[in-house]
Formats: C-alpha cells, sequence, structure tokens
C-alpha cells in the first residue's frame, strides 16, 4: 500500500471519517487534562507570579502556528510536484486553523508580556516576525478566496506559502539569529527534554545494576522550563496538535465535498 | 467598572491567581473561546456542506432516472 493511496479523496474521506471521533475525543481529554493540571494544580513562578499559567496555551499555540506553516509547505510542494488535489485542499484546509494558532499566541503574549515586561508590544524579532506570519496566513487566505480557478489558487497559494516560510522559520529561529529584543529564548526543546529523560533513565539502570561503588552522574542540560510545569505543558502541547490533525482531517473533507459539488452543478449545466 | 473589577478579584483569590488574575483569566477565556469557536465553524460547515452533497446528488439522480 502506498502513502499516495491517500490523495484519492474517496480513500482520504473513507480513511479519515472512522479516525475523527477519535481525534478530537484524544484532544479533549488531552487538553482538559493538561489545563486543569496547570491551572490549578502547579505553583506559581517566583519571578512571574501565577501568569506563568498563560505558558499552558501561549507556547502550543505558538508551536502550532509554525508547524501548521510548515505542514502548509509539504503539502504545496506535494501539490506542485505532484498535483494531487487533496493536498492542495489541505493546505487551504490548514490556514484558518493556522491563523487562529497565531492569534491565540499573539494576544496571550500581549496579555503575559504587559505586567512582565511593562508592554503590550515591542518590535522585538520574535514578536515582529509572528506578526508579520499573521498577515502571510490572512494574505493566503485572501488569496484562496480572490481567484475562481481552483488550479490556479492552488499554484499561486502554493508560492506565497514557500515564500512566507521564510517568515515562519524566522519566527522560530528569530531568537537565536537576533539576541536581542525583549522575548526569552525558546521555552521548551523536545530534543534536551528527551535527551535527559534517557541519560536519567540510563544513568538509573546503570546504577540500580551495578550499585553504589560505580555510580555514574548524568551530566544533564540546562532546563528552561521546570518538570512541574513541563509535564502539563507536553500534556497541551499533545493536545494541541491531535486538535489540529483532527481540524485538518474534518476541514479537509468538506473541501473535497465542496469540490464535488462544484464539478457536479457544473456536469449538470452541460449536460 | 467596579463591578467588574470586584468580580475578578473575587475569582482570582479564589483560585489563588494573586494580583494577575485579570491577565490569567482573560487569556484563558479569550483562547479557548477562539478554539472553541474554530471547532463550531468547522463542525457547522461540514454539516451544511455534507447536507448540500447529499441534496445535490439526490437531484441529479432524480433527473437521471426520470
Amino acid at each position: 500500500m502506498s502513502f499516495w493511496e491517500y490523495a484519492n479523496p474517496k480513500k482520504f474521506i473513507a480513511t479519515t471519517t472512522p479516525i475523527l471521533p477519535w481525534a478530537f475525543g484524544i484532544a479533549a481529554a488531552c487538553l482538559i487534562v493538561g489545563l486543569v493540571w496547570g491551572f490549578f494544580f502547579t505553583p506559581d513562578d517566583i519571578r512571574q507570579g501565577s501568569t506563568v499559567k498563560i505558558i499552558y496555551l501561549h507556547v502550543p499555540a505558538a508551536m502550532m502556528a509554525i508547524n501548521v506553516w510548515g505542514m502548509m509547505l509539504v503539502t504545496s510542494l506535494i501539490w506542485l510536484i505532484r498535483r494531487h488535489h487533496v493536498s492542495a485542499l489541505a493546505a487551504r484546509a490548514a490556514a484558518p486553523i493556522g491563523i487562529v494558532m497565531t492569534l491565540i499566541a499573539l494576544v496571550t503574549g500581549a496579555i503575559w508580556g504587559q505586567p512582565m515586561w511593562g508592554t503590550w508590544w515591542a518590535w522585538d524579532p520574535r514578536l515582529t516576525s509572528f506578526l508579520i506570519l499573521f498577515l502571510f496566513y490572512l494574505g493566503y487566505m485572501a488569496l484562496w478566496e480572490a481567484i475562481d480557478d481552483p488550479d490556479t489558487a492552488a499554484d499561486l497559494t502554493s508560492i506565497l506559502c514557500i515564500v512566507g516560510s521564510v517568515f515562519a522559520f524566522l519566527s522560530r529561529f528569530a531568537v537565536q539569529f537576533w539576541n536581542q529584543g525583549l522575548h526569552q529564548a525558546e521555552s521548551v526543546s523536545l530534543w534536551e527534554w528527551t535527551f535527559n529523560v534517557i541519560a536519567r533513565f540510563f544513568a538509573f539502570v546503570w546504577n540500580s545494576i551495578f550499585g553504589a561503588e560505580q555510580v555514574i552522574e548524568v551530566a544533564v542540560r540546562e532546563e528552561n522550563v521546570s518538570n512541574v510545569f513541563f509535564v502539563p505543558l507536553l500534556i497541551c502541547m499533545i493536545g494541541f496538535v491531535v486538535l489540529f490533525v483532527a481540524l485538518v482531517f474534518q476541514r479537509t473533507t468538506t473541501e473535497i465535498r465542496v469540490r464535488r459539488i462544484r464539478a457536479l452543478e457544473s456536469r449538470a449545466r452541460r449536460g | 467598572m467596579d463591578l467588574f473589577t470586584s468580580i475578578v478579584d473575587m475569582i482570582s483569590t479564589f483560585l489563588g491567581l494573586g494580583k494577575y488574575g485579570l491577565e490569567v483569566l482573560s487569556s484563558y477565556v479569550i483562547s479557548l473561546a477562539m478554539l472553541a469557536l474554530l471547532v463550531w465553524i468547522s463542525a457547522r460547515r461540514a454539516a451544511k456542506v455534507r447536507a448540500e452533497l447529499a441534496a445535490v446528488e439526490a437531484r441529479l439522480k432524480d433527473s437521471n432516472d426520470g
């Protein structure tokens, strides 16, 4: 079985429809557990007080704002190279989800920034690149609506998506590229967290087997977010990812059906 | 405005949010409202389009049969 079979609209709908209730259910469960845990059962931060609770919405939304554009880039490239309509429709379906994620990241960032930085907004590299990403999402959605011919619209929006990827990439790495501005370095690195967990597990196993004489100390990397905050944050991030998957499946199915309605009506008019 | 401030203060004290209650609560309310709106709009459009497609297919089937 090939991955490209899912480019067939019927196969795509038949495969994703039974997954949808599960995906929405898992997303809701993760978000409820993560947000309730984060809101009610984590302590306040020494410096930031209770505003640290905003992290459970701000970080997953910001992560998804960039990753949704990444997904749109992949599907746009598939459209340009292989001309699969489902991939172009998936990119179109993902854009409104991406813009909502970007808006949540911008709004919660401004609300968080006001008490911490003393300002709602600063022309900081990360904030500015996110604002530009938001404008790219707007432009992308407007371009789809502005062009009647669906293939031409898919071509032009794909090109726009490739151009916008520069800003999505800059949004992700702005803090590293320009070591200035108010925004802190990235809060969460899944690679570093995974490395820390594996290293600690290895040390635990080694020490358990060989005993106290040959204890190894693990040089764990610096953690930007304490585990007290990180575990509920990770659950929220999983919830946002699964919610995106569920929404993009549902919205792509809707776009496929809209295309089918147009095709049937056009056939009826002709014959 | 005083009533609003008192309500927010009361909720913040109840939830143990301290002096940043308004910031935390408004972030949650706005974000969850936006997510709920996105899910609702997507579900509503999906149902509407599914019904529309079924109607078009039935109409075409009828015209072909007739």
